[in-house]
């Protein structure tokens, strides 16, 4: 059997309003972040794989199959909507077994399922209340619980941290990372993109409806058009510019010994008075220059992050670039 | 601990066993149903009122609290209150794509939903029927033959509403965002039937139900009534069961292409 999810061409349209336009991609087993603003078309594109809509044009394949055939299709799928909503009046317990019974099992093998998902997502002490009293995090975790409770291979996750505590949210991504190296496909959407970059293989970048890079977030990165400035110092020979966090004692010194050492092309002091964020147009000159200072000035460094290599980086990289040709 | 992996695909019958037991447990929460379980309630308080009154003649009042205000009123609105909303509450309430998701045919999902309304409504409008006739009647010590069958007859009559009716609503709920008006309109054309003229009175469910009572109907006497002659029950029974089967169909037409985006709908 085909082991990937396969986008050809695909565009949804409502009335005059365009959801996703030409979107063409295929997603390897693994986790996949899909990373864009309100209204890039992240849900669309998550209902279309789960079938819940059809494409307008193009085709998708799930696996080797489509989802005109549902009886085949839906049992490899497993998907967590964004929707905030269950059947009201009833437990945990009955709304997971009597989804189960939808897949086919038993009645026993349904409550067996029920009691197992539930305990993988922490409701096993709460199995049996009503939904209507769950807190908003145990909802989310009851959504990922209905969305796992049959063993998909496929597992679309449309915000699945919302509403997570910190502790709550670590389990979660640590669930869907034992679900991809079982050999699962997971695709993620989520606001929270250091929690996407953390957990991702891979990503995939959305905007306006359009896809706008995929892949392993550093080639992504290498790939990506930069902002004016830095592509001005890239047209003068030098090496690629980078941005980088330095947490320390003493920033205001640091930034003006970088401007007169000639390392930075921007300096932004932190609020907390703790440490600066430097753009710079060659990274290499930059941490000779850094390591410089800290032996000669006696500056204190807490920590160097190097920023862009980030989603978050990448994906302001990618929506600041440019519109492509459409 | 790892999730069960999944089955092969149920056959079609027991997909829609699954999605009956859930709807039937869903139906009969008093907070989703409690208007059907009071329209019950009515023609059992009426039946009870005319039964404590000496005076009324309670074989005369059957086809009045029977025709007009159990099949009328109860399981008219009844109906419309428990079949419109299988699939629009299911909208509204954004709950509709887990079953969507699910390796189900939606026919599966369509005759599960349907089925759970029938026997509901039939359960409640039935029981309904069932006290209203001993209520007016009164319980012999030994059950002839005679009340057994005006009173099997009598079922079989809500029965039929209920499943023609039900489609009707059924398909309403899945056509239009807002159910009542089309069912407001419904409710004028059924209750002003007997004024139609005799061609139009046979797109009316209530004629067909007038030939199935167990007690003949009062001819209408109003000054714009028109008279036709009541159709064969066995023609009534097959030209409801026609209308239950168009009504499905289009319901599992419209369902086939049913996209869940909430927001719209």
């Amino acid at each position: 059997m085909n082991a990937e999810i396969r986008l050809d061409d695909v565009s949804k349209f409502y009335g005059e309003v365009m959801g996703v336009n030409g979107i063409t991609a295929t997603l390897e087993p693994g986790v996949t972040g899909l990373v864009g603003p309100n209204g890039a078309g992240k849900s669309t594109l998550m209902s279309l794989i789960a079938g819940l809509v059809r494409p307008s044009r193009g085709r998708i394949d799930v696996l080797g199959r489509s989802a005109e055939h549902p009886r085949l299709f839906a049992g490899d799928v497993g998907y967590c909507a964004q929707y905030d909503a269950f059947p009201p009046g009833i437990s945990a317990r009955q709304f997971m077994a009597g989804s189960l019974r939808l897949y086919g099992y038993t009645a026993r093998e349904a409550e067996e399922g029920a009691t197992i998902a539930l305990e993988r997502v922490g409701l096993g002490d709460a199995a049996d209340r009503r939904i209507d009293v769950y807190s908003k995090g145990m909802r989310q975790a009851l959504k990922v619980a209905r969305a796992i409770g049959h063993g998909p291979r496929v597992l679309l996750l449309d915000e699945p941290l919302n509403g997570l505590d910190p502790q709550a949210r670590a389990e979660a991504t640590a669930l869907f990372r034992a679900f991809a190296d079982d050999g699962a496909h997971v695709l993620i959407s989520s606001h929270i993109l250091h929690e996407v970059d953390a957990v991702s293989d891979r990503v995939v970048f959305l905007d306006g409806g359009y896809l706008v890079a995929s892949g392993n977030v550093a080639e992504i990165r290498d790939e990506a058009p930069m902002d004016a400035a830095l592509a001005a110092d890239a047209a003068h020979g030098q090496t690629r510019p980078a941005r980088v966090s330095i947490r320390c004692d003493r920033g205001a010194h640091v930034a003006s010994r970088l401007f007169a050492l000639d390392a930075a092309t921007e300096v932004r002091l932190h609020d907390d008075g703790g440490g600066l964020s430097v753009r710079t147009s060659d990274a290499d000159a930059f941490f000779l220059t850094l390591g410089q200072l800290v032996c000669s000035d006696g500056v204190r460094i807490e920590g160097v992050t190097p920023v862009d290599a980030s989603v978050e980086a990448v994906y302001a990289d990618l929506v600041s670039a440019p519109a492509p040709e459409r | 601990m790892d999730a069960m992996p999944a089955p092969s695909p149920a056959p079609f019958v027991r997909q829609v066993g699954a999605v009956f037991r859930i709807e039937v447990s869903r139906i009969m929460r008093p907070r989703h149903s409690l208007p059907a379980f009071l329209l019950a309630a009515l023609p059992v308080g009426v039946a009870a009122a005319v039964s404590a009154h000496v005076t009324l003649d309670r074989g005369g009042a059957f086809p009045a609290v029977f025709y007009n205000l159990l099949l009328g009123v109860t399981v008219f609105f009844g109906c419309a209150f428990i079949f419109t909303k299988l699939f629009r509450a299911e909208i509204l309430e954004r709950t509709l794509h887990y079953y969507l998701l699910a390796p189900i045919r939606r026919e599966a999902l369509l005759l599960g939903k349907y089925a759970a309304g029938v026997v509901v409504s039939w359960a409640l409008f039935g029981g309904a029927t069932v006290v209203a006739c001993v209520l007016l009647f009164g319980l012999p010590a030994t059950l002839p033959w005679e009340w057994t069958a005006s009173l099997l007859r009598d079922l079989g009559t809500t029965l039929l509403a209920c499943v023609a009716y039900g489609a009707v609503f059924l398909l309403f709920g899945l056509l239009f965002a807002n159910p009542i008006l089309p069912v407001a309109g419904l409710l004028a054309w059924e209750g002003l039937h007997f004024l139609l003229p005799p061609t139009l009175q046979a797109f009316s469910v209530r004629y067909y139900l007038g030939a199935l009572t167990s007690v003949p109907l009062p001819v209408p006497d109003g000054p714009f009534a028109i008279l036709v002659r009541s159709p064969q029950p066995w023609v009534s029974v097959l030209t409801l069961l026609a209308l239950t089967v168009v009504g499905l169909a289009l319901g599992a037409w419209r369902l086939r292409r049913l996209e869940v985006r909430y927001t719209d709908d």
